[in-house]
């Protein structure tokens, strides 16, 4: 009789330790994505009070491939397609890096026309990678024109990257020693004539989405990331000078010709999801002024490309050297050991830093906000899992 | 909304730069080996970048006089590379500044070795907070235990991954 | 500017694309103008000539079996197997030749680069869908057979906007 009795104790105790539990149980748990047809692959936990979000706990890994560890099995060329899978709209920039990188190991500079041509080509693929941003940033805020109309006008420049490097978007191009193939015929003129109408369209995207009111409302005074927090947390690219802190690597530590170019670091000191949407856009007209430059200062003949050996062998020691990318610094840090492969690769990404600003913005603010920040945040899930 | 303009004068503009370049990298060595004597060791020194090395026990101390008197203020990566012949893990820690403009091209390489084994190094998640992630990353990939970081656990890889952290260099992919 | 203004031009810029014409064109009949034959490679010089990097063609009368281009693909995709042909020609030994298996290719070109007898370009040919997997492996002799592609259409800018036209 007394197990009876012990039972039902038990269970009385059981059952208050559940009310109990279930009484202060106001905060409940989402999980955002990974099949969030918008969050990318990429999945973070929030934890919502009501309307207010006071807890994320992001999980990458989704797509984690290796990358790093695929580096070392391979020689510095045969990483090239691989290496530029992460971000397949910037490929021409992440490659960039990477050979900057092994030209600095293995002691070579690339001819001067070589230069100007891998600039060009990156800097039209930083132009595609924006759109592509820009695209679903408009999707997300419930703004489908915002999502054709960047699509339809990266088409512009996919088919000058087509015409120079022979691919779409997995370009594997830019590869250490120089670019794999000279412009080709009527190009120069193409190339204008396409930047140029792309420019005037700059302008349609302001009066249909950034002098909206709607999306005004949405993203001003939204997701403050101050100057104080930005340089503590150390990100990088259109979030950092969206803060109010004139950074750009293609500035501040010029690679190849970009010393020779004129154009300006757009920055501005609102420090919301609105200045860090607006950055970009102001980015790409700065891009197109340097496609122009870049287009008329390019000599007109001359070699493209260093031939090194398919087995090149670098030199041991390390080095660390960064472009600016769509997302930000990207820096490849190579140590090597003497083989023609890589003893070492790190990636250190945009994506991944700019991860740090996603649960400090997040939390406290509005679950509707939640597309507004994390998007403005130029994240790139798969660049982040490298 | 501002623009920056950033006026250079066109004439020698490279050599302008790679001497106040150089200028930077002597000052800073010199002010920590001023400090810090034979503690610290200079690995090499480039045009804008310079690694020095330091033991695990100098490490923090070290990382709070950059930060207090140089304005290195983030990091932009924090890695570790496996060497199985020395029996040791490197740990590197690319800092950077953005407080100090003169710093904007530099690039500091903080770096300190620890035991394979049993791999243990002191967190610089306070005087960094930037590299949060980067050492989570880093625990699990090459096993170092950060003293003082608050979740070493899994942020990338696999939730059932039950081998050996995949960067260290007797971990084989399959068929290579 | 306040709220009014700015639907009112929001509507504005999205109204005027009714009068401009459609960038879009009607893909299968018509197909876009590539540059030149394909992606080449000067072995000599040591650049490419820019073009298209669709799928491979294989001169058989240039091809030595020297496995550089199955050798430069081994770390990239695993995609070129050399393979024994039932032809003789005097550069030719061994009488093999790569096959390419286009469900493996990532279209990177560096085969093209490594080659160095001229035996080994890319096509302007992209469309290689097929219903099973093994048709998607190409033998030397398929590689063999220059394609048909005519595409004529590119982006053209005129006054009413950008379209594709001939
Ligand atoms: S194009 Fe690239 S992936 Fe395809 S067969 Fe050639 S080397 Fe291999
Ligand atoms: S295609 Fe070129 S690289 Fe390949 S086996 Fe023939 S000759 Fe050699």
């Amino acid at each position: 009789m007394s197990s009876l009795e012990e039972k039902i104790d038990e269970a009385k105790k059981l059952s208050l330790q559940i009310t109990k539990e279930t009484e202060d149980d106001r905060l409940m748990t989402l999980s955002v994505g990974p099949q969030h047809p918008g969050s990318g692959h990429f999945r973070f936990t929030i934890k919502v009070d009501g309307d207010y979000i006071v807890f994320v706990d992001p999980d990458p890994g989704y797509v984690h491939r290796g990358h790093e560890k695929m580096c070392e099995y391979r020689n510095h060329f045969q990483n090239i397609p691989h290496l530029e899978r992460p971000v397949i709209h910037d490929s021409c920039n992440i490659t960039y890096a990477y050979s900057l990188a092994v030209e600095d190991l293995v002691g070579i500079t690339v001819p001067r026309r070589g230069q100007f041509i891998r600039a060009l080509a990156s800097e039209l693929s930083r132009l595609s990678y924006t759109l592509y941003w820009l695209a679903i940033y408009g999707i997300f805020l419930g703004h489908s024109t915002m999502f054709m109309w960047p699509a339809g006008d990266r088409e512009l420049l996919i088919d000058l990257l087509e015409r120079l490097s022979g691919a779409r978007v997995t370009n594997a191009f830019n590869i250490p020693g120089g670019v794999r193939n000279d412009i080709p015929y009527n190009f120069k003129e193409k190339c204008l004539a396409q930047v140029n109408y792309f420019e005037t369209r700059l302008k349609e995207y302001e009066d249909i989405f950034y002098n909206n009111p709607l999306l005004r409302q949405r993203t001003e005074g939204v997701g403050i990331l101050t100057k104080e927090d930005a340089i503590k947390l150390g990100v990088t690219g259109s979030v950092l000078r969206a803060s109010g802190v004139p950074f750009d690597v293609r500035k501040v530590e010029p690679y190849d010709v970009y010393d020779e170019i004129e154009f300006n670091v757009q920055y501005m000191k609102t420090c919301d999801s609105f200045a860090r949407a607006y950055v970009p856009v102001l980015d790409m007209r700065e891009s197109c002024h340097i496609i122009r430059q870049l287009l008329d200062k390019m000599p007109d003949s001359g070699d493209v490309r260093e031939k090194l050996q398919f087995n090149i062998k670098s030199s041991p020691g390390e080095t660390y050297k960064r472009v600016e990318s769509g997302r930000g610094a990207l820096g490849y840090h190579v140590v090597s050991d003497g083989t023609p492969r890589p003893y070492r690769v790190k990636a250190s990404v945009g994506s991944f830093r700019n991860l740090l600003a996603l649960p400090f913005l997040l939390t406290g603010s509005k679950l509707g906000d939640m597309p507004a920040i994390y998007w403005s945040l130029n994240y790139w899930p798969v660049e982040a899992d490298r | 909304m501002e623009k920056t303009n950033t006026e250079n004068n066109q004439t020698n503009l490279i050599e302008v730069k790679e001497e106040k370049s150089n200028l930077l990298s002597s000052s800073l060595i010199n002010s920590i080996t001023t400090n810090f004597g034979d503690q610290v060791k200079l690995v090499y020194k480039k045009e804008n970048r310079s690694k020095i090395m330091v033991s695990p026990e100098n490490l923090v101390e070290t990382a709070l006089y950059l930060r207090n008197n140089h304005g290195f203020d983030h990091a932009e990566s924090a890695s570790g590379t496996d060497y199985p012949a020395d029996n040791q893990i490197e740990i590197n820690y690319h800092l950077g500044s953005y407080s100090n403009t003169d710093y904007y091209p530099y690039i500091l390489v903080l770096s300190t070795r620890v035991d394979r084994t049993d791999p243990k190094s002191n967190s610089l998640i306070n005087i960094f907070p930037s590299v949060e992630y980067h050492e989570r990353e880093t625990y699990e990939m090459l096993g170092v235990f950060f003293l003082g970081h608050p979740r070493n656990e899994r942020f990338i890889l696999p939730e059932d991954w039950a081998d050996m952290p995949p960067l260290r260099k007797d971990f084989r992919i399959k068929g290579r | 500017m306040n709220t009014a203004t700015g639907f009112i031009k929001a509507l504005e810029s999205g109204t005027k694309h009714i009068v401009l014409k459609r960038f879009t064109f009607r893909y299968p009949q018509e197909k876009l103008k590539f540059v030149g034959d394909g992606y080449q490679f000067d072995p000599k010089k040591g650049v490419g000539i820019a073009g298209t990097r669709g799928r491979h063609i294989l001169f058989h009368d240039k091809c030595t079996g020297c496995q550089l281009c199955a050798i430069a693909c081994e770390g990239i995709a695993e995609a070129i197997t050399m393979v024994k042909v039932d032809e003789q020609w005097k550069q030719n030994k061994k009488s093999i030749m790569p096959q390419i298996d286009y469900g493996k290719c990532v279209f990177c070109g560096l085969c093209v680069d490594a080659c160095p007898f001229y035996a080994l370009y890319m096509t302007n040919d992209y469309e290689l869908s097929s219903f099973t997997k093994s048709h998607l492996i190409y033998t030397p002799a398929q590689l063999a057979v220059k394609p048909k592609y005519d595409g004529e259409v590119e982006i053209k800018i005129g006054s009413r906007g950008a379209y594709h036209g001939r």
